[in-house]
């Protein structure tokens, strides 16, 4: 008899060769049953023993992982399998960690009570547990795993877990850089070096997936500005010895900086004719070179041919670097690309979310040419709907059930997407205020949104219910209905209390891709009460309730590259509300805006915004509270209110005065912001602001023994401002001066608005 | 949830003690509390006779509990390590159920139905004699009654947003792949719909025949045969249809 292990192949050869096994017998199984054994066995009773079968039998028993050794031998006609069997686990503890719950790590593990315990299998445990560490930025831990042996063959296992020092990141150097400095190119990386204001931040811990993104995005910088040798050399982070913190040293290469030489299209397709598709590109001869713009004009040209039913066209950009001019040449060489289509598009891991909410966004339909950048854009758009996890959005493509048929495979990883805000601030206008909002942006799903807010102020008190569905009936048309009710103690600024309830009825759809067209119906009960005893007569009119039903359009070309924070683009907004569909008011209201963005230096952003509104009674008097005011936000350095046609009940007190609101109005307003050179992520910027503005044509006519003020002259005021996006919500302190008013007007030097709103 | 500790305290005891204990538990439909005792009985007699019932045991009770995912790690242990076992074929069987029970309306992910569907075929490849390979067949119908349903409502989807030649592919792939499905009526009339919509009357006609041979009962049928109708007379839809038709 002999014994083999795995790897003696040849010694198996002589000791097995010949013969018919006519029995296999199981030694030293205890929880396994002896045909539990025989199953993974490549031989039965009655064969040769082939030294080949008798291999591989071995293999595969040890490939289930159910037995620390196996060993075959033969005995005459007997094939002789011992086995040891890998010692089962009986309980898994975890010991010594304080910041990671063991709820949040024992899921992590693969091992289980019961399981079969391998060494493999405790090192990978140990290399998750680790790993869920490094997420939190803890480098500096420990794992180690501790076997108690108990009968029975079982063993319970400890993890021993030593936490260690948060892992921070010291500073971040670069090496062999001359054109952008040190500071530029950490402004790029998200990875930030760890200081105090940084608190809440966790990008100051180290994360190697996040340097590697870094990198990318200094690469990409330096090829936008027409390097195009750049090259990272090294990125090396160390670990200090005290084993807290990392230094961060990039090595780069930035070559020269060319321009873009000679730029051509050349087709290898023989019909397209490129003369006309030169429009397209967006990268010109002359201009520093500029690697998004490539990519631009791929784009475009994709487009473009798509337009002209060429679906299966692929398109290289080639390079032709000229050294003594410094420029490059680029060759756009479109080439026929497989004719292959997409047969289907599956969608896995939407547990919650409705299939079709995600097939929407997507730009490809079955059936389509398949098209790669189409995959890109509609995996974007997937992960701009908010529903998943940024990092669990992935398209995968598989040939499909021939070779020109493609199945792409949209793998989504729900988050929640349920939001609670509460905030608490302070405004010149409002006083002390609470928010409270509660959101679902994906309700059961369906992506329809619902969201309550409340906001209770010392002066206020609102509540707004609303609901939209982004598709509805599955076209692209949001539509949505809203339920609010406003009371608002406006004794201070108009001298009565306002009370409003009502429901807005809306929808919206896209007319071309920058365009949008919003049509809604409200309906809305206003009660005024509580006029000041001594306030205007015109006042003392407006008490008692009344019901608005109106339609309003409304009609928006945003050409802005952002809405929240647009540096460049302008848009342009005009409404029209027609109220008198039934209710006691009638009027009809038309309102134009319209903003422009520079950026004529880097980080500063110029805006120019520009307003204008008519309201036309209709032959009704028109309420006071449907007329225009003007004033605080929008035309700052004035109260809300504080310019247009007012009135002086008593003339021997000019100190009470009521603002009646005006029915034309306009103004303007030139913004600079600038960051001063502060860090992105700090959030502060500082605004400087010229506001023009104007509000007149009140109806009334002045009485008896009172005095009616109604000028049409520009006011203008002048200012600086500061607003920090603080984490606990945004803050703006604004300073205006009035440079030109009127001796009635009422002015606000100093607004300081703090919490959710502006 | 009972509200039952997820862990027992560990208190080493006889065998035949826990065990007897974990079948009261079942008898009293205490299933999450009969799960934790199946599962200590192995884990503290590894060895003994008792552990191999007791983890089918437990996978039956974790199935019970509605706690598919740990009665599947069960029975995954269970077929590994007695694959010759003479109840294997239920236990084949009950992970067929976790992931059968799971399964998800059709606008929602199917993973889990494919999972079924391997399952069930798996129970009735391997013991096509048993008394479970009878129910499993006909789950196998069932949830492929379900797969053809998540194709006609991607198919439908694409038919409302106007992409027809998508529409048409789905519909197609429940005619062709799952021929013995409820939904092959409907199938063969949104075909009718799509060609009609795009202008292909002989394909729009070929599918009305199929539907009108083979399910000639049936409402789907009427409706073709309207539509079928309209079309041949050269009739645009009334002036209210089309707006309606236009709203929607």
């Amino acid at each position: 008899t002999s014994t083999i292990a795995l790897s003696t192949g040849a010694m198996a050869q002589e000791a097995f060769d010949g013969g018919i096994i006519r029995e296999i017998r199981v030694e030293g199984s205890q929880r396994i049953e002896p045909t539990t054994v025989r199953s993974y066995l490549t031989v039965q009773v009655g064969d040769n023993f082939d030294p080949d079968k008798i291999d591989q039998s071995l293999k595969s028993l040890f490939a289930t992982g159910l037995f620390a050794d196996v060993s075959i031998r033969r005995d005459g006609g007997v094939m002789l399998i011992a086995v040891v069997e890998n010692p089962i686990i009986n309980r898994i503890a975890f010991e010594g960690n304080r910041r990671i719950k063991t709820e949040d790590i024992a899921p992590e593990v693969q091992l289980r009570p019961r399981t079969v315990y391998t060494r493999t299998r405790v090192q990978n445990d140990m290399e998750r547990i680790q790993e869920l560490y490094r997420r939190k930025g803890r480098f500096a831990a420990r794992i180690e795993p501790k076997i108690v042996q108990l009968e029975q063959n079982r063993v319970d296992l400890i993890f021993e877990i030593e936490e260690g020092q948060m892992t921070g990141v010291q500073a971040i150097n670069f090496v062999n850089n001359n054109v952008f400095d040190d500071s530029d190119l950490r402004d790029i990386m998200i990875t930030k070096e760890s200081r105090w204001w940084r608190f809440l931040s966790s990008n100051d811990n180290y994360d190697p997936e996040r340097l590697r993104y870094d990198q990318e995005q200094i690469r990409r910088h330096y090829l936008r500005n027409g390097y195009a040798d750049f090259k990272v050399l090294t990125a090396v982070a160390e670990l200090t010895p005290d084993r807290e913190d990392f230094f961060i040293t990039i090595t780069v290469d930035e070559g020269k900086r060319y321009r873009f030489g000679k730029i051509e299209i050349v087709s290898d397709i023989p019909d397209v004719d490129v003369e006309p598709l030169y429009s397209a590109l967006t990268a010109y001869a002359g201009e520093w070179y500029n690697g998004d713009k490539i990519e631009e004009s791929i784009t475009a040209l994709t487009n473009r041919l798509g337009d002209l039913q060429y679906a299966f066209v692929e398109i290289d950009p080639l390079l032709q670097r000229n050294q003594e001019d410094q420029t490059i040449d680029l060759v756009f060489e479109l080439k026929e690309s497989p004719r292959v289509f997409v047969e289907r598009i599956d969608i896995i891991g939407n547990y919650s979310t409705l299939d079709k909410v995600i097939r929407r966004e997507m730009l490809l339909v079955e059936g389509d040419p398949f098209s790669i950048s189409k995959v890109r854009r509609s995996e974007q758009r997937v992960k701009d709907l908010g529903y998943f996890l940024q990092s669990g959005v992935e398209i995968k493509t598989a040939e499909g059930s021939s070779r020109d048929q493609s199945v792409i495979t949209l793998e989504v990883e729900e988050q929640p997407t349920g939001e609670i805000q509460l905030g608490a601030g302070y405004s010149s206008t409002d006083g002390a205020l609470l928010d409270f909002s509660i959101r679902q942006r994906n309700l059961m799903g369906t992506g329809q949104d619902l969201r309550l807010s409340t906001l209770l102020s010392s002066r206020s008190f609102e509540v707004d219910l609303g609901y939209t569905e982004p598709y509805f009936l599955d076209r692209d048309l949001a539509a949505g209905v809203d339920l609010f009710r406003v009371v608002r103690d406006n004794r201070d600024t108009i001298s009565y209390d306002l009370e409003s309830t009502g429901m807005v009825l809306r929808a919206g759809f896209p007319l071309s891709e920058k365009l949008r067209q919003r049509i809604s119906y409200s309906l809305v009960h206003n009660k005024i009460d509580n006029i000041y005893f001594g306030s205007s007569r015109f006042l003392q009119d407006q008490m008692g309730s009344t019901i608005t039903s109106s339609v309003e359009s409304q009609l928006l070309y945003d050409d802005r590259d952002s809405r929240i924070e647009p540096t460049s683009g302008y848009y342009f907004l005009w409404s029209v509300e027609f109220a008198g569909v039934g209710g006691d008011t009638r009027y009809l209201r038309n309102r134009i805006t319209g903003g422009q963005y520079w950026e004529p230096f880097e980080e500063v952003v110029l805006g120019l915004t520009t307003e204008a509104g008519y309201i036309w009674g209709m032959g009704k008097d028109l309420r006071i509270n449907d007329r225009f005011f003007i004033g605080g936000d929008t035309l700052r350095g004035f109260e809300i209110g504080g310019i247009g046609p007012r009135n002086v009940p008593n003339i021997n007190d000019t100190r009470y005065s009521d603002a009646l609101g005006g029915t034309i109005f306009s103004r303007a307003s030139l913004e600079l912001t600038t960051k001063l050179g502060l860090p992105d992520e700090l959030g502060v910027k500082a605004h400087a602001f010229y506001d023009a503005g104007t509000l007149t044509a009140a109806k009334e006519k002045p009485g008896e023994g009172d005095v009616f003020y109604d000028s049409a002259k520009i006011r203008m005021s002048a200012g600086v401002g500061v607003s920090w996006k603080s984490p606990f919500g945004p803050i703006r302190l604004d300073l205006a001066y009035p440079i030109a008013k009127e001796p009635y007007d009422q002015t606000e030097t100093l607004k300081f608005s703090f919490g959710t709103r502006f | 949830c009972s509200g039952q500790k997820e862990e027992l305290p560990y208190v080493e005891r006889p065998v035949e003690q826990i065990y007897t204990e974990a079948a009261n538990a079942i008898d009293n439909r205490n299933f999450t509390k009969a799960a934790l005792l199946f599962d200590e009985v192995e884990r503290q007699h590894p060895y003994s006779q008792w552990a191999v019932r007791a983890q089918l045991m437990s996978a039956y009770a974790h199935y019970q509990a509605v706690r598919y995912d740990d009665a599947i790690t069960t029975l995954d242990r269970f077929i590994a390590l007695h694959p010759g076992n003479r109840n294997a074929a239920y236990a084949f069987y009950l992970k067929a159920l976790c992931n059968y029970e799971r399964i998800s309306d059709v606008r929602r992910d199917q993973s889990t139905t494919y999972e079924a569907l391997q399952n069930l075929q798996e129970v009735v490849r391997r013991f096509p004699a048993s008394p479970y390979a009878r129910d499993a067949r006909l789950k196998i119908d069932l949830t492929n009654d379900h797969l053809a349903g998540k194709d006609m409502e991607v198919g439908r989807f694409y038919l409302n947003t106007g992409e027809y030649m998508g529409a048409i592919k789905r519909f197609r792939r429940v005619v062709d792949e799952f021929q013995g499905t409820s939904h092959v009526p409907e199938a063969l009339h949104r075909l009718v719909e799509a060609y009609l919509a795009l202008g292909i009357r002989e394909e729009a006609q070929v599918n009305a025949a199929l539907l009108g041979h083979n399910y000639p009962g049936t409402v789907w049928y009427q409706y073709t045969y309207a539509l079928m109708n309209r079309a041949e007379r050269g009739e645009r839809p009334s002036l209210f249809q089309r707006a309606i038709d236009w709203v929607l």
